[in-house]
C-alpha cells in the first residue's frame, strides 16, 4: 500500500505543476490586447475629391476573363475537330498542341452548347487545413479559393493582372503608381444574400494586417500596402507604400465577409478554434460562384453553384458557371487517381510522369479519356551552399555545372519528357534574356581544369582531390541531400557516378521531406537537390536570389544582381523590365549558385466529355479562368 | 479483484504520463517543424515572411523548450482539451472524432469478420489435419498471408471498380460515401456504405485471417496432445464435443491476450489501404500528422493508443478470471 500511496503522491504533484504551467500560460499578458489592423502605420487618408484632384488617374485594364478567353481562341483556330482530337494518341509534342487546340474551346457568351446540369469530380492529393481565404497557403486550398474566394484582382495564362469584370466596374492608377482606385459592382452578394462592399475590402486588409491571426501566406503582398480606405459602398481607393512595379500584385488577396468576423475575429483571432467559425470553416460564407455544401475531412469536399452569384434582382448579371456541382475526392494514391479517371468516377487528373509514359497509352485509357501536358515555368536543381569551402569558388560551380551528363538525365531518367532548364526563366518566359549564355555541357575535362584551377588538386595520390582550407588539407567530399523522391535520387546518382570519375566524393543523402527542409532552411547542408516553381512577377525570384532574402538558402550574394532586383521593382516599362530580369537571369546562369537540371512540364488525364481545358506557366487551373473554363458539352 | 483493479489504473496512469513524457520530447526532437513543412506545399507567389514565421512559432509554442511545452500540454488535457490540430485548424478531439467511425468501421467489420471465419477454420483444420483439403486450405491461407495488401488492393480495385464497371458487381473504387450521401434514405445508405467497404475490408481482412486460423491451429494442436485431451478420448467423450468444449476453451487464454492487444489496433487503422482505397480513417491522419509534425494530433492520437493498450491488457487480465478458474486476483 506503501508503494501505491507513494505513486499516488508522485502523480498528484505532476498533476499540481502542469496544472500551474497550463495556467500561467493561458493568462495573456496586460499589453497583449486584439487590435485590428495593428501592423499597419497610423495614416489619415485624404479626401477623395483632392485625391481625384491630384493623382492624374490612368485607365487601368478590367476584363472579363472568359470573354478574353473566347477572343483568345478566336484569334486560334483549332488544328483538328474535337472528334479527330479525341481519338488522337499524344504521342509527339505536334500531337498534343492539336489536342489543347480543339479541346480548349470554351462555348459563347450565352452558353449555347453547354450542359449547365453536369456536375464534375476531380481530385486533390492533400486535405485543406482550412476553407477560410485568408489561411489558404498550399495548391490544395488555392483551387478551392479559385472556385468560393472572391478576388479583385485576377491574372490571366500569361500571368498578366487585370481588375475582374465580374466584380469591378472601373481600375484607375494614379500616375506616380501611388494609389489605385478602384469601383466595385453594386450587384455582389456574399452566398448568405448580404451585398458585397468595399468595407469588406477594407476590413479583410485590416484582418490580413492583424498580428494576432495567424495567417500563413496571404500576407505577404498586402503587407506593401499602407491603407486601403473606402470612400462610399463601391469606391475603394489603395494607397501603396512605394511606387513599384509589383503594386497590383499586392491587390491579389482574397475578400472576406466583415459582417461575418467583424466580432467573432476578435473573441477568436485564431479563426478556427470557436465554435462559430469551426461552423464557419464548414459552411463558409463566400462571394466566389462556388459555395461549399459538405466537407468530409480526410474525405471529399462539394461544391455547388451559387445562384446569387450570377443572378441578380431576376436578372443574369455574370456569366453562369459551367458546372451545377464540382467535388474535390480526396486521393493520394497515384494509382487509384488514374483508375478513378478511367472508370469515370472523375474527370480530370494530374498523371505521373511513369503514369503518362506506360500506363495511359493503351484503349483502356483513350477509349474514355484524352492526355495533354503543358510546359511549366518549374526548375529542378542542384543548389550548392556557398558558405561551405566547396562551393564558395564560382570555378567549382562550373565544374559541377559540367560534370552532369544532361543527356543521359532527360532521356534516361526522365523518359525524355522534359525541356533541359536554361535557367530562372524559362525560355518562353517575357523576361528570359534576349542573348542568353550558352548552356553548360557535359564535359569533365572542362570540369577537371576548372577544378585545377580553383585549387582543389589530387596532391597526395588517393584519388581524390584535396585543398588547403584554414591551414588544413581537406578532401572534397560532401554530401548532397535530397527528399525520398526515386527520381531525384537516380538524378543524384548519376552525378555522383560522373564525379567519382574526376576525383571528386559526392554522398547521396536521401532524407524525408520535413528533415529535408529543417536541413535547407537553416542552411546545414552542402548540396541539395529540389525545384522551385513560378510566382507571377519576375521580382518574386529576388527573395531566392537576393542577398541575405529568406528563401536564398545558399547564401548566394552578388551586388549587381541584387541592384538590378530594385532596378526591376523601379521600372514600369515592360521592355526595360524584361531586360533588366534576363540580366538578371544571365548573371545568376554564370555565377551558378544553383546546377540548373531540367523544367518538369505537368501531365494530365482529361475525360473525353471535358472540354475548356487551357495550360499556363502556372498549370492548366492556376490563373483565372482556369478552372472556371472548364465544361462539358 | 477491486483492489487489484484500482492498483492497475494508477500503474497505468503513471505509465501513461510517462509514456507521453518520453514521446512528447521525441517528436519535439525529430528534425524539421510544421512551420517549415507548410513551407514546402505553399504556392510559389506566395512566401511566410519571416516576421510571420517568428510570430507563428510563439503562437504554437514552438519557442518553449520541449519539457514546458509538454507540462501546458498536460495542463490542457487535465482541463479536457487535447489542444488545436496545427495542420487541421480544429480542436484535436474533433479532428479524432471525426476519424474514429471510419476506422471503426473497417476494424471492427474487419476483426468480426476474422474470427467469425478464423475460429471455424482453425477447428476444422485440426480436426482434418494432415488431410488433403486441410492441406489446400493451409496452402491458400499461406498465400493470402503473403500476398501484400496493397497488391490485393489494386487488382480488387480493377476487377470491380474498372473491369465490372457498369455491371451489378462493381464497387465503389474510393472513398467511405458516395456522392449525395447526405441525402439517401436510411436503407440507402446502409447500402452505400456496405457497398463501398467490401473491398477495404476485404484486404485488411485476408492477412489476419490467415493469422488468426493458423494461430488458433497451432494451440490447438498443443492442446490436444495434452493427457487429459487423451482421458476424455478414453471416456469415450465424442470427438467434437472434446474439440469445443476441452481443448478450444484452453486455448482461448492466448486468443484473449491476442484480442486484448487488438483494441489499440481497431483504433489505428491501416495508413496503406486507407491511401489506396481513399479511407478517412485514423492510420492516414497519424501518417499525415506525422508527415506534417503536427504535435498536438500526433499527442492526441498517442494518448489515445496508450489508453487503449492499457486498457486492452487489463481487459484481458480481468478475462482471464473468467476463461481459466485457476486464475484469481483476489
Amino acid at each position: 500500500m506503501n508503494i501505491l500511496l507513494r505513486r499516488s503522491l508522485y502523480l498528484a504533484l505532476l498533476i499540481a505543476l502542469a496544472l500551474s504551467t497550463a495556467s500561467s500560460a493561458e493568462k495573456p499578458p496586460a499589453d497583449d490586447k486584439f487590435k485590428l489592423g495593428d501592423l499597419i502605420e497610423p495614416f489619415t487618408p485624404p479626401l477623395l475629391a483632392e485625391l481625384d484632384k491630384t493623382a492624374d488617374w490612368q485607365d487601368m485594364p478590367v476584363v472579363d476573363p472568359m470573354e478574353e478567353l473566347r477572343d483568345q481562341k478566336k484569334k486560334e483556330p483549332p488544328l483538328v475537330s474535337v472528334e479527330e482530337a479525341l481519338r488522337l494518341h499524344n504521342d509527339s509534342p505536334e500531337d498534343n498542341k492539336k489536342i489543347i487546340s480543339a479541346l480548349s474551346m470554351v462555348p459563347p457568351a450565352d452558353g449555347k452548347g453547354a450542359n449547365f446540369d453536369a456536375s464534375i469530380g476531380r481530385c486533390q492529393v492533400m486535405d485543406l487545413a482550412s476553407t477560410n481565404p485568408l489561411l489558404m497557403s498550399s495548391f490544395a486550398e488555392a483551387e478551392f479559393g479559385d472556385l468560393t474566394a472572391l478576388f479583385i484582382i485576377n491574372f490571366d495564362w500569361n500571368l498578366v493582372p487585370f481588375a475582374d469584370a465580374n466584380a469591378v466596374v472601373s481600375w484607375k492608377a494614379s500616375k506616380d503608381h501611388l494609389l489605385d482606385k478602384i469601383v466595385l459592382r453594386d450587384d455582389l452578394v456574399w452566398s448568405d444574400g448580404k451585398p458585397i462592399t468595399a468595407h469588406d475590402v477594407v476590413f479583410t486588409f485590416q484582418a490580413i494586417m492583424t498580428s494576432k491571426i495567424p495567417i500563413p501566406a496571404v500576407r505577404s503582398g498586402p503587407d506593401q500596402i499602407k491603407w486601403v480606405e473606402a470612400y462610399d459602398d463601391h469606391t475603394l481607393v489603395f494607397f501603396h507604400k512605394a511606387a513599384q512595379a509589383t503594386n497590383t500584385w499586392d491587390l491579389n488577396f482574397p475578400i472576406i465577409p466583415k459582417h461575418i468576423f467583424e466580432k467573432s475575429i476578435p473573441e477568436d483571432p485564431t479563426l478556427t478554434t470557436s465554435a462559430f467559425h469551426t461552423q464557419q470553416q464548414l459552411k463558409p460564407v463566400v462571394g466566389g460562384p462556388y459555395e461549399l455544401i459538405e466537407w468530409n475531412r480526410g474525405s471529399n469536399l462539394v461544391m455547388q453553384r451559387r445562384e446569387n452569384f450570377y443572378m441578380h434582382n431576376g436578372k443574369q448579371v455574370r456569366g453562369k458557371p459551367f458546372f451545377k456541382e464540382v467535388t474535390f475526392h480526396l486521393l493520394e494514391d497515384g494509382n487509384t487517381r488514374l483508375l478513378a479517371l478511367k472508370s469515370g468516377r472523375i474527370q480530370e487528373t494530374e498523371l505521373e510522369a511513369q503514369q503518362w509514359q506506360t500506363q495511359t497509352s493503351g484503349r483502356d485509357f483513350y477509349d474514355s479519356n484524352t492526355k495533354a501536358y503543358g510546359n511549366e515555368w518549374l526548375y529542378m536543381y542542384i543548389g550548392w551552399n556557398l558558405k561551405t569551402p566547396f562551393f564558395e569558388d564560382v570555378r567549382v560551380r562550373q565544374a559541377m555545372a559540367c560534370a552532369m551528363n544532361y543527356d543521359e538525365m532527360i532521356n534516361d531518367l526522365c523518359y525524355g519528357l522534359y525541356p533541359r532548364c536554361h535557367g530562372i526563366f524559362a525560355p518562353d518566359a517575357w523576361m528570359y534574356p534576349k542573348h542568353p549564355l550558352p548552356l553548360y555541357e557535359f564535359n569533365l575535362d572542362k570540369a577537371e581544369k576548372l577544378l585545377d584551377e580553383a585549387g582543389w588538386i589530387d596532391t597526395d595520390g588517393d584519388g581524390i582531390r584535396d585543398k588547403e582550407v584554414n591551414g588544413k588539407r581537406i578532401p572534397f567530399e560532401f554530401n548532397l541531400t535530397v527528399s525520398l523522391k526515386p527520381d531525384r535520387i537516380d538524378i543524384c546518382n548519376l552525378l555522383r557516378e560522373n564525379l567519382d570519375s574526376i576525383g571528386v566524393i559526392c554522398h547521396v543523402v536521401p532524407m524525408e521531406a520535413a528533415v529535408f527542409q529543417e536541413r535547407v532552411q537553416n542552411k546545414k547542408y552542402e548540396a541539395e537537390m529540389a525545384g522551385w516553381g513560378t510566382g507571377t512577377d519576375p521580382s518574386l525570384t529576388s527573395n531566392i536570389f537576393g542577398t541575405g532574402e529568406d528563401r536564398n538558402f545558399g547564401s548566394y550574394s552578388n551586388p549587381k544582381v541584387d541592384a538590378l532586383y530594385k532596378a526591376g521593382l523601379l521600372e514600369f516599362d515592360p521592355q526595360k523590365r524584361a531586360e533588366i530580369y534576363g540580366e538578371i537571369a544571365n548573371l545568376i546562369y554564370a555565377d551558378q549558385p544553383y546546377m540548373f537540371l531540367y523544367n518538369q512540364n505537368r501531365f494530365f488525364g482529361f475525360s473525353h466529355s471535358l472540354r475548356g481545358y487551357r495550360f499556363s506557366p502556372r498549370g492548366p487551373y492556376a490563373y483565372v479562368p482556369g478552372v472556371m473554363s472548364l465544361w462539358m458539352p | 479483484m477491486s483492489s487489484y483493479i484500482i492498483r492497475r489504473i494508477l500503474l497505468g496512469l503513471l505509465t501513461l504520463l510517462l509514456i507521453t513524457f518520453f514521446v512528447y520530447g521525441l517528436l519535439r526532437l525529430m528534425p524539421g517543424d510544421p512551420l517549415l513543412v507548410r513551407l514546402e506545399m505553399m504556392d510559389p507567389g506566395k512566401h511566410m515572411l519571416p516576421e510571420d514565421i517568428t510570430r507563428m512559432r510563439e503562437m504554437y509554442g514552438l519557442n518553449d523548450p520541449w519539457y514546458i511545452s509538454y507540462f501546458k500540454w498536460l495542463g490542457k488535457l487535465l482541463h479536457g482539451d487535447l489542444g488545436e490540430s496545427f495542420t487541421q485548424h480544429a480542436a484535436v478531439a474533433h479532428v479524432i472524432r471525426e476519424r474514429i467511425g471510419a476506422t471503426l468501421l473497417l476494424t471492427l467489420s474487419s476483426l468480426i469478420i476474422s474470427y467469425l471465419l478464423a475460429i471455424p477454420l482453425g477447428l476444422y483444420a485440426t480436426a482434418r489435419n494432415g488431410r488433403w483439403d486441410e492441406r489446400t486450405i493451409s496452402v491458400l491461407l499461406y498465400m493470402l498471408y503473403s500476398l501484400p495488401s496493397f497488391v490485393a488492393a489494386l487488382a480488387l480495385q480493377v476487377l470491380f471498380a474498372v473491369q465490372l464497371h457498369g455491371t451489378a458487381f462493381e464497387l465503389p473504387l474510393f472513398g467511405m460515401t458516395g456522392d449525395h450521401f447526405n441525402q439517401m434514405s436510411f436503407g440507402g445508405k446502409f447500402l452505400d456504405l456496405f457497398k463501398h467497404a467490401v473491398l477495404p475490408v476485404a484486404c485488411f481482412t485476408y492477412g489476419t485471417l490467415a493469422y488468426y486460423s493458423r494461430f488458433i491451429l497451432a494451440n490447438m494442436q498443443e492442446v490436444i496432445r495434452q493427457d487429459y485431451i487423451r482421458t476424455a478420448r478414453a471416456k469415450g467423450v465424442g470427438y467434437w464435443r472434446i474439440l469445443f468444449h476441452h481443448a478450444f476453451r484452453n486455448t482461448m487464454i492466448p486468443l484473449v491476450t491476442l484480442i486484448g492487444l487488438e483494441l489499440p489496433a481497431l483504433l489505428s487503422g491501416s495508413i496503406i489501404l486507407e491511401q489506396i482505397f481513399g479511407w478517412p480513417g485514423m492510420g492516414k491522419l497519424f501518417f499525415e500528422s506525422i508527415r506534417m509534425r503536427d504535435y498536438p494530433t500526433l499527442m492526441g492520437l498517442i494518448l489515445m493508443f496508450s489508453v487503449l493498450t492499457l486498457v486492452g491488457q487489463l481487459l484481458a487480465d480481468i478475462c482471464y478470471a473468467f476463461v481459466d478458474p485457476r486464475v484469481s486476483y483476489e
